[in-house]
């Protein structure tokens, strides 16, 4: 496994396109995360009426709801994460456009190995991600919550382990389309266009009841909607329901997807030329 | 058997086209095998396969006697066709990815690195190669962490002269130090300068395999020349001791059959009454006989 992940990062770590867009995804996850609080001062230091401002604020930092809001924000369908999605699909082509892939096979890598070896660095991806969601949000809990206690903070901490589970499959999906492909550009514009074509399908052809088992749709029903603890709101013209728990059913779906994904990948690089 | 690679009734098809065909061959241990063949001839897929890029159709290879795994090609050098890292790593950090996968030290990338002219160019990233240089940082990821086999498909393809000579003497001090060698290549004079065995193919199918030294003595070619050559012409005809006789510009030319020397032929003649003004037997080069068989298979 060590040895595995030792020659991926051999090749990422002098790769400069690799690291540059990786703290693009940082940053633009960071602009977002800590836009938001931001927006919400700045729009409380425009009006004296700001009240509702500030406690929709504080509801939304709240421990231990921000793990849930930050984490849904953070991995909405294929909004910001598509960024680390084809930096994935880049480091996959680029073994098949340059054909490195060849190199590493014949000087012994066995074909498994290099899937395992890819599943690793998409692991740390995630990891990374999950690190930074988890970072920010205690960071902005810390300065904005009215409860800070060890309970509070630790409550809703499963919501980082399903949003690290979204994020791997929805990575490991990125390889899939990347194996198949295997041209960058091709790979990232369907990357790009498939939530339509997933749309397109889902409205067309696939019965309402299994909407929610779509690739996409069932990443994305981890963590379907924000929540808070604190107000509850519901009129007749705002009647939304918000997720209350993770549902275990969820979680096994989207796994059931990763596992589908590497076993395509697995045969289709087990069987073809490459 | 000493047999470091054997290749059983192989076969690859892309589409109708057989890349090869029932293809049998033996690498001993020790030997350098060069693999010939016109261009499309398979050569590049026979590689593909025993290195297991490419899967065969049909048929089986083995390395080292066992069934072949990634365990066997890490102890393997191999280059196929063009030269194939990473262009924005260095050298040496391409290097360094080989050895890793190979489970070897780092030690001797320097060294290697030295071998093949590209030390003090170790840190520059691989696009900004020429085309010989790249193909130089081929060989050296093929001699990383002592291999028992050296793979080489057309190692010397865009290098200089001077290379050319630095690779056929690098192989052949391999070569010495015991390890197999299995080379494609087209260069007909390296080939027979550096090579132990050969194999001919075309359109995926084996012509001949054997030493090289046996393929040079398969038949010599004489020239002969008369002040008459009509007499000439006559007279051989009664002789059969050479074939395929045929002008060219003043000369005589033919094959000397096994055996037939060129005392032989002159000893004839001169019972003969014939005086030869000319009388040559061509340094026999490996480009004749490969074309001879290639000949022979139409
Ligand atoms: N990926 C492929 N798809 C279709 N046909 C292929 C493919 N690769 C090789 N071939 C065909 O297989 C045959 C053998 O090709 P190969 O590359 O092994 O030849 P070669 O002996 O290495 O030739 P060269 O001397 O030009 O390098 C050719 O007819 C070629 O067109
Ligand atoms: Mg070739």
């Amino acid at each position: 496994m060590i040895r595995l992940f030792n020659i991926e990062w051999e090749k990422l770590k002098s790769y400069r396109a690799f690291w540059v867009m990786v703290i693009l995804y940082l940053f633009i996850l960071a602009t977002i995360i800590f836009g938001l609080p931001a927006f919400l001062d700045f729009l409380a230091s425009k009006t004296d009426d700001n009240v509702a401002i500030k406690a929709f604020k504080l509801i939304v930092f709240n421990f231990p709801d921000i793990w849930q809001n930050i984490s849904y924000v953070a991995s909405m369908r294929a909004f910001i994460k598509i960024i680390l999605a084809i930096i994935v699909v880049i480091i996959i082509t680029n073994e098949f456009t340059f054909l490195t892939i060849r190199t590493n096979i014949l000087s012994g890598l066995s074909r498994t190995e290099f899937l395992l070896g890819k599943m690793e660095v998409i692991f740390m991806l995630s990891l990374l991600s999950t690190a930074a969601i988890f970072l920010s949000g205690l960071y902005l809990g810390l300065t904005n919550s009215s409860v800070i206690t060890a309970g509070a903070i630790i409550g809703k901490t499963v919501y980082l382990l399903a949003y690290f589970i979204e994020v791997f499959t929805f990575l490991m999906f990125a390889f899939l389309i990347a194996v198949l492909v295997k041209k960058t550009g091709f790979s990232v514009i369907i990357l790009l266009l498939y939530p339509l074509i997933e749309v397109i399908i889902q409205y067309n052809f696939i019965p309402e009841n299994f909407h929610k088992y779509l690739p996409l749709n069932a990443m994305n029903h981890l963590i379907w909607s924000p929540n808070t603890s604190l107000i509850k709101v519901k009129t007749p013209e705002f009647n939304m329901d918000f997720q209350e728990f993770l549902s275990f059913s969820d979680v096994v779906v989207c796994l059931l997807y990763g596992v589908f994904f590497t076993t395509i990948i697995y045969f289709y690089l087990k069987k073809k030329d490459l | 058997m000493n047999a470091v690679l054997s290749i059983e009734r192989l076969t690859k098809r892309y589409g109708h086209i057989h890349a090869i065909d029932q293809l049998d061959l033996e690498v001993e241990k020790g030997s350098i095998y060069g693999l010939l063949g016109p261009n499309g001839s398979g050569k590049t897929t026979t590689l593909g396969i025993i290195l297991d890029i490419i899967k065969p159709n049909e048929g089986s290879y083995r390395w080292f006697g066992n069934e072949p795994s990634h365990h066997s090609r890490k102890r393997i050098g191999g280059t196929l066709e063009h030269p194939i890292f990473y262009p924005y790593l260095s050298a040496e950090n391409n290097l360094r990815i080989i050895a890793r996968i190979k489970e070897k030290p780092f030690d001797n990338i320097g060294e290697i690195l030295k071998t093949v002219e590209l030390f003090d160019r170790k840190d520059d990233k691989f696009r900004t190669f020429s085309l010989g240089m790249k193909q130089r940082l081929a060989i050296a990821s093929a001699l990383i962490g002592n291999p028992e086999v050296l793979i080489l498909d057309e190692p010397t393809n865009g290098l200089d002269p001077q290379g050319i000579a630095e690779i056929r003497n690098l192989v052949i001090k391999i070569a010495n130090d015991g390890i197999s060698v299995i080379l494609a290549s087209h260069l007909l004079d390296e080939v027979q300068k550096m090579c132990t065995h050969v194999a001919v193919l075309k359109k995926g199918k084996k012509l001949y395999s054997g030493p090289v030294d046996e393929v040079l003595a398969m038949s010599d070619t004489i020239e002969l020349g008369a002040n008459n050559p009509e007499i000439l012409v006559n007279a051989l005809l009664d002789f059969d001791g050479i074939k395929n006789l045929h002008k060219e510009g003043n000369l005589l030319v033919g094959k000397c059959a096994e055996g037939v020397s060129a005392s032989d032929v002159n000893e004839f003649l001169i019972e003969k009454g014939i005086v030869l003004s000319h009388l040559n037997l061509r340094k026999k080069t490996l480009e004749d006989q490969f074309l001879e068989i290639l000949h022979q298979s139409k």
